[in-house]
């Protein structure tokens, strides 16, 4: 179960980018996450995993208070909640497979990963990752080489690697084209129901809102102005999210 | 000036009241015109005033003298002193009488190609006579001599023939009187083989050698332009090696982001010295015990191996996986097994380095400067080893004291935690003043101890005090922007100082040659490639930085996964482009002693020997053309 309690961020420039946000995800949830852009999505999601340090409010997670976890402890956290990024985030000269592998870094000595070592189990998991995503035979080709499609299967991967409980997947479609985004959704979607884990994905587009999503929390200038059922988003709900010049598309 | 005029006849408006954007438009068109012409008169000043202090003076120019002067340097620029030839010299005689006999006198005929003759055919002493030939080669400098009986030649002229082979000169008469036939002479030089089309020459002592051949300058040249690659290759080594960590502090997105509670940076920085202390003391304990262990090259590397091995199994064990469970002793007890076996298997390898390079050096012969290198590379490990150890002990001391500062401030109520803050402030200010103070002291002789100790450290520790106090509002210290602002002016600072000032500094540190010019270009390396590398790593994407640290991966490991595969392909860019650099530096570190061709350069151009200075001036060119070549196709390739 994840709690998030008034949680407020404000920028160092003084933008305020959360305001208030309060809500719980059941374990186990697809959340979608809609809103117009810089309306407080990406930060939400951040500050969940404390990418970045939330101004105030708090959020616990499974009974433990993630806000005031010590350098050591979020590190625990975090290898527990993978992420998947908009745009994919690979470091693009280094292999697919070490991409993948990094998401073992946070159960990984420091010291033996440094080498660049990593157990024979963590290779072969990364294989079978690879496997499960689509992307035989692609672990010796470099990253930038991949498709945005593939790209992002590397980068749902190597959240899978992180053993994870939760995914923060941050517009993980809005870089590809409808038939890849629907690809990218049904393995979320998959991983969501075979493997259990929550998933909280910020999405642009309401179809795939619709079509995914179990529940919905909507922001607006960073206030939380919906929190439902995606098939309780009526037009008049609509443009109370997305403004009053809004069109619906798709 | 027109425009002035010409705008307020478009302003002038119809309308009494013209539209507020129109005015808002044509007012300032007018001021920009004025501020065009000042600015036009601006420059007008500035550039004569630039000429007047550059002396700018078309009369020298054109001053044919001078272009005279001009033209014999660049014609010997033209000819590279690269080849010595053989001379092939062909002599000419014809009969003549000093004075004229009683009953004249009509030397025999000429045959060959060549002949000249004398007008008149006698003469007295010390006459002049004009000296007449034809069928010589055009263009070519042939010598007059006169020949007495003795056959002493003594040169009467130089002349140069025309381009049909015919030449005509004055000459006047030495005063050799005699009664017997005499002889003048003239001699045409001639260079033997081409380099196109080379001969073999037989010398006077009966050697045989191929003409033309490669000159001593241009041997000189050619040992002098390596020397120079050399030279820069090395610099840009160790200028790359020291620049590439110090790189990291220079970067701004890797170090706005440390930022510690006054109360850790308090004790961290108060373990600085002692952690410095420490770090030394280990590095001569172990090295005194590894002295003691029997002078085996094999015996050290197998001990060298081991120890290394031992020391990376510890690490694991020390800096485990979040969350694994091994407890806080065990990892403390195999840190510091592991910092022991670090230290006595790099003062192993030191040793072992030093007796396998003697040993090779025994047995390579001609080779021999690679054991040579060996040794020597070991000498500069022991020594460098002493500054890590003390920067390593530095570091692990100011890591433990963040510690400390963390844990006790956990433990104290919020008053307490405020003093203790102040009170850590305080010590770390102090501690800076006194180093600070030191290094003034040492560097203008004060002994003045009151003022060298005593008013820094309270001073320092008043300005830490506030600096903690006012810390505690905003709870934590930007310490990362602050190490980032100090790295930066001291790598501009040092950027600033051409290297030919620094190849000054050190040719009087460690005497003239290319040691000098390549500790110079070194440091000179440092300076410019940490700044160029730091910008690199603040452009990196940060997106993959963001996605590794979401994995739970530490900082190092961060750096490692995240932010070094970024900046491989520019450093490896730059480090190139920083070696062709240096390649160019080099010749001019030569001018102040600092070894390399600059040296051969610019002693020939004092002795204003232009055709062997060209030769140096072609090698510089051929090899930064190389250079330049070679590192964009390598740059194509890796990046």
């Amino acid at each position: 179960m994840l709690q998030v309690e008034h949680l407020t961020k404000v920028y160092d420039d003084g933008t305020v980018a959360l305001k208030d946000v309060s809500f719980e995800v059941p374990d186990g949830q697809f959340l979608a996450v809609i809103g117009l852009s810089g309306s407080g999505k990406s930060t939400l999601l951040r500050c969940i995993n404390r990418l970045i340090d939330p101004s105030e409010g708090r959020i616990i997670w499974n009974g433990e208070d993630i806000t005031a976890a010590s350098q050591e402890d979020l590190r625990r956290i975090r290898r527990r909640i993978g992420m998947v990024f908009q745009h994919f985030n690979l470091v693009h000269r280094s292999k697919v497979m070490t991409n993948v592998l990094a998401g073992r870094l946070g159960y990984t000595s420091p010291a033996l990963s440094i080498a660049n070592r990593f157990s024979r189990t963590d290779r072969e998991r990364a294989l079978a990752q690879l496997e499960r995503f689509g992307l035989e035979g692609k672990a010796q080709n470099r990253s930038e080489e991949l498709s945005g499609g593939q790209q992002q299967r590397v980068g749902i991967a190597r959240a899978m690697m992180q053993e994870p409980e939760m995914i923060l997947a941050d517009e993980p479609v809005a870089s590809l084209d409808p038939v890849l985004a629907h690809s990218i959704m049904q393995y979320l979607e998959d991983i969501n129901r075979t493997d259990g884990v929550t998933v909280l994905c910020s999405l642009h587009f309401l179809d795939l809102v619709q079509r995914y999503g179990e529940k919905v929390i909507a922001l607006n200038e960073g206030r939380l102005v919906f929190e439902g059922l995606p098939s309780e988003i009526d037009d008049a709900m609509f443009k109370d999210i997305y403004g009053q010049e809004a069109e619906r598309v798709g | 000036m027109a425009d002035l005029h010409v705008i307020p006849e478009e302003v002038s408006p119809e309308s009494e009241t013209p539209p507020e954007d129109v005015k808002a438009l044509v007012k300032p068109r007018r001021r920009r015109t004025l501020w065009i012409v000042i600015g036009l008169l601006a420059a007008f000043v500035v550039y004569a005033y630039g000429f007047q202090v550059t002396e700018v003076n078309l009369d020298r120019i054109s001053d044919e003298t001078r272009q005279e002067q001009l033209f014999r340097v660049l014609r010997a620029l033209a000819q590279p002193d690269l080849f010595t030839y053989e001379v092939a010299e062909t002599a000419v005689d014809l009969e003549f009488a000093i004075p004229c006999p009683a009953g004249g006198f009509e030397p025999a005929p000429m045959d060959g190609d060549a002949t000249f003759a004398v007008d008149p055919a006698c003469a007295d002493p010390r006459a002049v006579v004009t000296v007449s030939g034809s069928g010589f080669r055009p263009n070519d400098q042939v010598q007059v001599f006169f020949v007495p009986p003795n056959g002493t030649e003594l040169r009467l002229e130089n002349v140069r023939t025309g381009a049909d082979g015919t030449f005509e000169t004055e000459a006047r008469l030495p005063a050799r009187p005699d009664t017997e036939v005499q002889t003048m002479r003239i001699k045409s030089r001639q260079n033997v083989g081409s380099i196109f089309n080379p001969e073999q020459v037989e010398l006077e002592d009966g050697t045989t050698v191929s003409s033309p051949r490669w000159s001593q300058n241009a041997i000189q040249t050619l040992d002098k332009i390596i020397e120079t690659v050399f030279l820069a290759l090395l610099a840009t080594t160790i200028g790359t090696i020291i620049a590439i960590p110090l790189s990291f502090f220079a970067a701004r997105n890797l170090m706005k982001d440390i930022r510690l509670p006054p109360l850790q940076l308090g004790l961290a920085i108060a373990g600085v010295p002692v952690g410095a202390g420490l770090g030394l003391l280990a590095a001569s304990v172990t090295r005194d015990l590894v002295e003691r262990l029997p002078a085996s090259a094999l015996l050290l590397g197998i001990l060298m191996l081991a120890l290394a091995w031992i020391t990376f199994r510890l690490l694991v064990v020390a800096v485990p996986a979040p969350g694994s469970g091994t407890r806080r002793q065990t990892r403390l007890l195999a840190a510091a097994g592991a910092g022991l076996t670090l230290l006595l298997a790099t003062q192993a390898l030191v040793r072992f380095a030093q007796l396998a390079g003697a040993w090779m050096a025994a047995r390579l012969g001609a080779f021999d400067f690679l054991g040579e290198f060996v040794v020597t590379s070991g000498e500069i490990l022991g020594a460098v080893f002493g500054l890590f150890t003390a920067f390593a002990g530095a570091a692990l001391l100011a890591f433990l004291g963040s510690k400390l500062g963390y844990a006790a401030g956990k433990r104290v109520s919020d008053g307490v935690r405020g003093l203790l803050s102040i009170i850590a402030a305080a010590i770390a200010g102090a501690l800076i003043a006194l180093a600070i103070g030191q290094a003034v002291a040492w560097l203008y002789q004060i002994t003045n101890t009151r003022n060298t100790v005593l008013i820094p450290a309270i001073v320092g520790a008043l300005i830490g005090g506030f600096v903690g106090w006012r810390g505690l509002r905003q709870e934590q210290v930007p310490i990362g922007l602050w190490i980032y602002y100090v790295a930066r002016t001291v790598f501009n600072t040092l950027r600033s100082i051409e290297a030919l000032v620094l190849a000054i500094v050190f040719v009087i540190w460690v005497g003239l040659g290319p040691f000098a010019g390549a500790l110079a270009l070194a440091l000179h390396t440092v300076a410019a490639n940490a700044k160029l590398y730091s910008e690199q790593v603040e452009s990196i994407n940060a997106g993959p930085v963001e996605a590794v640290r979401a994995t739970g991966a530490t900082r190092l490991q961060t750096v490692v996964y995240a932010v070094v595969p970024q900046i491989v392909p520019p450093y490896i860019s730059f480090t190139m482009y920083r070696w062709d650099i240096n390649v160019r530096m080099s010749t001019i570190i030569g001018f102040v002693g600092g070894g390399g061709i600059g040296f051969l350069l610019q002693q020939n151009i004092a002795l204003l020997d232009y055709r062997a200075a060209a030769a140096q001036m072609l090698a510089i060119a051929i090899v930064v053309a190389t250079m330049d070549y070679v590192s964009s196709r390598l740059r194509e390739r890796y990046v």
